[in-house]
């Protein structure tokens, strides 16, 4: 409706000239977030992944070469075509060039969305905005990128918010969301909740996501409730690299990394001694 | 003994211009356009697969074809990458074989273990497969599974039982691109999605019965009924459908002088694989029960 308003007056005022928006609302799926998914569900299809090649610039929606951009990538072009792309190369740090809207929430005093410069460390960002932990506790972990992103204890925080230092410990920057928990929280449930949000939402194309996600929700109950041998342990990596590296799309690909991460970072909610 | 034609995994390609490439240090030389899977199982390369069948257009799903290219990070799925000049292909090494097994053991910790009393014992592609990759333990205890799902028998040709569907999507497809029904779909999304049609079963379906689907299933989930009553058949006569004057070639699948099945020939000039429901799974006019014979006796 927002965004339909918008777009009418944006047009009425001449605003946008040659283009036509059309806006297209999806049935709520987040695999139709991935781009050959969502041009699925744009052709009126069940939102599943397409291989690829070809690549949608290739063979895109009904066929035809399609480009896929998010959101944030066409809001920044007004600002490039205005300004230049030297001058948005200067905003940012390494690689990492522009602006990243982070949206800040979980156990938080103040959540929202902060635009800021790419190059601010967690901890700064934290300190900044988001007040501290609404319950007053101490902070335990942030999970940075949406479900699929990497959970990270306080001794990274100094990692600045960009694509190359979040990949050096493992994570990614995803779409920018941050969510606080504090030390109440159990990280082996937070990665029982990866498998949970993937077994969800899995398309049920390919077998490591479909059956995987599935599995792997069942092997961290047994964990959980049964212990961590290391059978048990093993099995988990094994599942995790199965994923990561034999899934279609991201969905089954990322969703090893909350759950390696929480492995890796919290062994203890797990049952396992600090590595 | 298969009686199956061999299967290169995807459909050949039009193109006159032949690509060279490397796979596992062999120089290939296919046609553009053509698959990985396609350039090393034609060149006598074997490469694992089950959603890949080269009636029908490659899928990706599986993820048992996955192969590594030099120069590339990952795996990639042999079936959907196209061969390009001077690619250097491995199709097996420890990170493959180990991949692989652990897909397999996904697969088959959602798949009844009932090999031997199976009607597609000795017949089925997934039991090969796991074969192939070696596959010795599924280590997952138990948990959620499509055991107890019912079979359909509707339809008095073939029988859908879907806890032994591996959601290779291979009927669907068949379906789509083979004959051009479209009666079939996948149902459900993740874990829940199954092969379903737009009705309560595949008799009230849009279904005309071609066998496409059943020919297409790696598996045991879309049958014939003639081979679960009878068992995989032994030998095969090349001939020609008489019922009408299109001519399909067909293979007789046989036991004994027996048809069990009635199988559609790939290389049939006038059919190219398909079939209809008269040619594919009406032939019993022909061999009636008993000694009562038709064509002798047109009672």
């Amino acid at each position: 409706m927002i965004l339909n308003a918008a777009i009418a007056r944006a047009g009425a005022e001449g605003l946008l000239g040659e283009f036509e928006l059309e806006l297209f609302v999806g049935a709520g799926a987040y695999i139709c977030g991935e781009e050959t998914a969502l041009i699925e569900s744009l052709e009126g299809k069940r939102g599943i992944v397409r291989a690829k090649p070809p690549l949608p610039a290739v063979a895109g929606l009904h066929g035809q070469p399609t480009l896929v951009h998010n959101v944030i990538t066409l809001c920044a072009v007004p600002w490039i075509v205005a300004n230049g792309g030297e001058a948005y190369s200067r905003i940012g740090i390494g690689a990492s060039t522009g602006t990243m809207p982070f949206q800040l929430s979980g156990n938080v005093k103040y959540g929202g969305l902060v635009e800021v410069p790419f190059g601010m460390t967690i901890n700064q960002l934290l300190e900044t905005f988001s007040g501290g932990t609404a319950s007053g506790r101490p902070i335990k972990a942030v999970q940075i990128g949406g479900p699929l992103g990497a959970y990270l204890p306080p001794q990274l925080f100094d990692t600045p918010l960009t694509y190359e230092a979040l990949a050096g410990v493992g994570a990614g920057i995803g779409h920018g969301g941050i969510i606080v928990f504090d030390d109440t929280t159990d990280l082996a449930e937070q990665a029982r909740y990866a498998f949970t949000f993937c077994e969800h939402e899995s398309c049920g194309k390919c077998t490591p996501c479909r059956i995987g996600s599935v599995r792997g929700g069942e092997l961290i109950d047994e964990i959980r409730d049964q212990g961590a041998e290391p059978e048990r342990i093993t099995l988990l990596h094994d599942l995790c690299n199965t994923m990561r590296d034999a899934s279609l799309c991201q969905m089954g690909g990322m969703t090893p990394i909350p759950v390696e991460s929480a492995l890796k970072h919290f062994p203890r909610d797990f049952g396992l001694e600090e590595i | 003994m298969r009686l199956a034609d061999e299967d290169f995994g995807t459909p050949a390609t039009n193109a006159r211009e032949d690509v060279n490439l490397e796979i596992n240090g062999e120089a290939v030389s296919v046609p553009a356009g053509t698959s990985i899977m396609r350039a090393a199982l034609s060149s006598g390369i074997p490469i694992p697969k089950l959603c890949a069948t080269d009636s029908i257009d490659a899928f990706g799903s599986c993820r048992m074809c996955l192969v590594q290219i030099e120069g590339r990070n990952g795996f990639v799925s042999s079936c959907t990458e196209p061969v390009a000049e001077g690619l250097k292909v491995t199709t097996q090494n420890e990170a493959l074989a180990k991949l692989r097994r652990s897909v397999m053991e996904l697969y088959i910790s959602d798949h009844p273990l009932d090999c031997l009393t199976c009607a597609d014992n000795g017949d089925c592609e997934l039991q090969d497969v796991a074969g192939q990759v070696g596959l010795r333990e599924v280590r997952y205890a138990g948990g959620a599974s499509h055991a107890e799902a019912e079979t359909d028998e509707s339809n008095p040709y073939f029988s859908y039982d879907p806890s032994k569907c591996i959601v290779c999507s291979r009927c669907v497809r068949a379906c789509e691109e083979v004959q051009g029904t479209f009666a079939l779909t996948i149902d459900g999304r993740g874990f829940a999605s199954r092969v379903a049609t737009g009705a309560e079963n595949f008799f009230d379906s849009e279904c005309v019965s071609c066998g496409a689907c059943v020919q297409a299933c790696p598996t045991a989930t879309l049958m014939e009924k003639s081979v679960i009553a009878h068992g995989v058949p032994d030998r095969s006569i090349d001939t020609t459908c008489a019922y009408c004057g299109v001519g399909c070639s067909f293979k007789a699948e046989m036991k004994g002088d027996q048809v069990i099945r009635m199988v559609p020939a790939k290389d049939g000039k006038a059919n190219h694989g398909h079939s209809c429901v008269k040619g594919r799974f009406a032939w019993g006019v022909r061999q009636p029960p008993g000694t009562h014979h038709r064509t002798h006796d047109p009672r």
